[in-house]
């Protein structure tokens, strides 16, 4: 049979409609990764945020019936994933919010494939050092928007900032890495001279 | 102002107000830019000249491929299936979906026998075939019902099915052979080696045409006609995949375009000719030798280009034919093309989560490797996740952890 990739709103109505295991096992595999980094950098446990995860998804499915309701399922992920994190963290330790300062964030952009890394430039290497060694709040909502293809209006709801924040977070990030280009290109001009 | 007000303002965002043209790339990027945003940003791009270099390297850092060699998410599932089975939330594992497996899992390692004893059985199935030849007519009969190779009589018609992940060797009456590759169709009709020698293909094979002068040996397909005399030739044309093939390993072939008979290509040996069902009309490499194409004319117009065939892999050995010797092989194909091939020779549905991944390239062949050996295989050159659930294949890129 030719090969269609599914949407998110048929995966969304299979599992709704259909009670489709193999939609539910799709949008498990699209989504199970990118939420068990985010859940991750809440909680700063591996194990701790698969757990969360994975709840997250079982209430997908417990609640299916009523999925076609739901007008953003992406986002719902991320927001249920976000909610189910901090509940865990208030119940461990007693705190009231989400504290977006205490985030880690670790963002590995490239293979380890020793293959690849020699093709990949030197610029692009320094590039993902430098995004690693941004401020964790920023990071996350680089990561967020770059890698998770996260609305900025969303991450703006999701981490409970500002869009202005938001926006001004990107603007920092991407000068920082204009900043680590200029000195990068520029180190290897001086060196030619 | 006070001290306290200097404070408050530490505490709130940086103080730094970076360039506007910054921002403006970080939604152009994300795709969230109005039209008015992206005028702004050309703008002033077309202002800030030394900003070139840094624009380029973070517009290639943002859109390259993300992957990281972390954990697969075949053991993720499992273990999140667990969990859901604890919670006593309602599941079907009986799933017909899911094809035979009770429990979603990774394709054991029994399968590689399996498919070695198809390969005996055909040993066998061709052995029988030269005997029943003697006859002077084709009877290529199944051992038993469940089998890789269905063979129906039907309107003076026969015809030969191949199942998914099985292939096939045939001898027709004339004394040709024809290797059928995985969800093949072959047929044809009563008269076939005395009146005329026509066929009808869907799907691949590798032909090995005896020689006959006097009766040209034609293979129909939706997209081409191929005519020969005597000579060996694969023949690839899946009518769901968008391209077909007819690549000649010895002797001469003639390929007539479905629609339009007069044009005909004459293929030397190592040439290959590929046709598209697009409209527009791309010549690759060698121009056909006789007439070039006009675009408009036929319908359904065709993309036909003549190509080398690929590099051989050993001593012998195209890619294109490797098939015919239960070997799996690619030269640097996208993964798409990879996987078509896969879906074919592993009876599988191939899934990929992110499209663009489909671009990506491999080279490489397998012979008795299980379908999740060389997806392992595969992995290594590039990295990337699978899940096998039943007879479907979910690929997804690596996360980042």
């Amino acid at each position: 049979m030719p090969y269609k990739r599914m949407l998110l709103p048929e995966l969304q109505h299979a599992i709704a409609t259909d009670d489709d295991q193999v939609a539910y096992a799709e949008l498990f595999a699209r989504f199970n990764p990118p939420l068990v980094a985010f859940v991750h950098s809440i909680v700063h446990q591996k194990e701790a945020a698969e757990e969360i995860v994975s709840d997250v998804f079982i209430r997908i499915w417990q609640k299916r019936k009523t999925l076609d309701q739901v007008q953003n399922l992406k986002m719902y992920l991320y927001v249920s994933a976000r909610n189910y994190a901090v509940n865990k963290l208030r119940s461990k330790n007693h705190q009231l919010s989400l504290q977006v300062e205490e985030l880690s964030v670790d963002l590995q952009c490239f293979s380890e494939n020793p293959h690849e890394k020699a093709v990949i430039a030197e610029v692009q290497k320094e590039l993902h050092r430098a995004v690693n060694g941004l401020p964790e709040r920023c990071k996350l909502i680089f990561k967020l928007v770059k890698e998770d293809g996260l609305r900025q209006k969303e991450v703006a709801e999701l981490l409970h900032l500002s869009p202005k924040t938001i926006e001004n977070q990107l603007a920092i990030a991407l000068s920082k890495l204009a900043e680590t280009i200029r000195q990068a290109t520029g180190q290897k001009k001086e060196n030619k001279f | 102002m006070g001290d306290w007000e200097a404070f408050l303002v530490l505490e709130e965002e940086p103080i730094v107000m970076p360039d506007r043209i910054w921002y403006l790339l970080s939604i152009k990027l994300s795709g969230e830019a109005t039209q008015a945003e992206l005028d702004e940003f050309y703008i002033l791009h077309e202002q800030h000249p030394e900003l070139e270099e840094a624009i380029q390297h973070i517009t290639r850092y943002w859109l390259q491929p993300k992957e990281t060699p972390t954990f697969s998410s075949a053991p993720d599932w499992l273990k999140h299936l667990e969990r859901l089975k604890a919670s006593g939330v309602e599941w079907d594992e009986a799933d017909s979906s899911f094809a035979d497996s009770d429990v979603l899992s990774v394709v054991s390692v029994n399968e590689p026998a399996h498919r070695i004893r198809q390969m005996k059985w055909w040993m066998v199935a061709a052995a029988v075939f030269i005997i029943s030849l003697g006859a002077g007519w084709l009877a290529f009969i199944r051992p038993s019902a469940a089998g890789d190779q269905m063979i129906l009589a039907k309107n003076n018609k026969n015809e030969f099915v191949t199942r998914p992940a099985s292939r096939s060797q045939l001898s027709l009456p004339d004394g040709s052979k024809v290797w059928l590759n995985a969800s093949s169709k072959l047929s044809y009709e009563s008269g076939f080696g005395e009146e005329n020698r026509n066929v009808w293909l869907e799907g691949e094979g590798f032909f090995e045409v005896s020689k006959n002068k006097a009766l040209p040996f034609i293979i129909h397909t939706s997209r081409m006609d191929v005519k020969v005399t005597g000579t060996v030739f694969n023949v690839r044309a899946y009518p769901q995949e968008a391209t077909s093939e007819t690549a000649l390993i010895e002797g001469s072939v003639e390929v007539a375009l479905s629609g339009e008979k007069e044009w005909k290509y004459h293929l030397k040996p190592h040439q290959k000719l590929v046709v598209d069902e697009h409209g527009l009309i791309a010549e690759n490499s060698n121009k056909p030798q006789h007439k070039a194409f006009s675009p408009a004319v036929t319908i359904p117009a065709f993309t036909a280009s003549l190509q080398s065939l690929s590099k051989p892999l050993a001593d012998q050995q195209v890619v294109e034919t490797a098939w015919v010797y239960n070997l799996l092989s690619f030269s640097d194909e996208s993964f798409r093309q990879v996987t078509n091939k896969m879906e074919k020779w592993y009876g599988v549905t191939i899934r990929f989560m992110e499209a663009d991944m489909e671009n990506w390239h491999f080279t490489g062949s397998f012979k008795d490797e299980t379908l999740a050996e060389a997806l392992t295989a595969l992995k290594v050159s590039t990295a990337f996740n699978f899940v096998i659930q039943g007879n479907t294949v979910f690929i997804s890129k690596p996360y980042t952890k």
